[in-house]
């Protein structure tokens, strides 16, 4: 796949469950109950379970490194985190991420990436520079 | 209140560490990622936060009422199985905005003496 400066990026939509929130803070160590125990989320004032916002960066990672030839081609990657984004028990929440080439020079493709979920961005600033110019290896 | 005199503190691993194989897979399976022959850009985070959490140690933050707030790396070169990793973090900046407390830290990632990642957090403590 080759890329121009203004090019829109395939939208693809990620669903976050319990399940993955369990399988993040075991391989990221976060095991922060917000993330996991729905009645301690509640008494902290938050509607229910939240994502962890590094596993909803780490999803962004994912989908840039699809469509650039591997997470390996990620050079930058900044993100702030705007909104929670609520995992209900059995309601799996739909994260959606587009993005926009805004510029390439010296073989690295600038990255605007958006991500929603229920119709707000759950990222702000997100930005990536990813390396184009090296071929994909197999 | 954060301890502003933290800004500056800097701390580096006394030992380093080797980076397992096992543990990119199974942050791979976590993220959907299917290519583990390089760790995913944000997987330095996982051992980065322990970092901060020991700079941050005696400043009185109030860690239950901590969010991230942002995140950012640059990733000269990405992390592989085998790497042999040391860590150093350090405090940059406190501040107050809009009634919260922010700390902004850094961390450096260097391979065999060769700095390979720089990431930036900044953490909020909600007021």
């Amino acid at each position: 796949m080759t890329f121009t400066t203004g090019d829109i990026l395939p939208t693809r939509a990620f669903s976050i469950d319990r399940a993955m929130l369990k399988a993040y803070a075991d391989a990221s160590g976060d095991q922060n109950p917000i993330h996991q125990d729905e009645a301690f989320a509640k008494s902290v004032g938050l509607p229910n379970v939240i994502a962890h916002g590094m596993l909803t960066m780490a999803l962004g990672g994912t989908y840039l490194a699809e469509l650039f030839g591997g997470p390996g081609k990620i050079r930058k990657f900044g993100v702030r985190f705007t909104k929670p984004v609520v995992v209900a028990d059995g309601e799996p929440a739909k994260v959606e991420f587009s993005g926009t080439v805004t510029s390439i020079e010296s073989g690295i493709a600038s990255i605007e990436l958006t991500a929603r979920h229920s119709e707000q961005k759950v990222l702000g600033m997100a930005k990536a520079e990813i390396v184009i110019d090296e071929p994909v290896e197999k | 209140m954060i301890d502003p005199t933290i800004v500056g503190k800097r701390i580096t691993s006394t030992k380093p560490f080797i980076v397992d194989q096992s543990a990119i897979m199974r942050f791979c399976q976590a993220i959907g990622e299917r290519d583990d022959r390089f760790a995913p850009p944000t997987f330095s985070f996982t051992f980065i936060i322990s970092a901060f959490e020991e700079s941050l140690k005696g400043a009185g933050i109030d860690w239950s009422r901590m969010v991230h707030g942002d995140q950012r790396f640059e990733i000269r070169e990405p992390i592989k199985a085998g790497d042999i990793l040391t860590l150093s973090s350090t405090v940059e900046s406190v501040r107050s905005a809009a009634g919260n407390e922010l700390v902004s830290v850094r961390a450096d990632i260097e391979r065999e003496g060769k700095e390979i990642i720089q990431a930036w957090s900044t953490l909020v403590v909600r007021g």
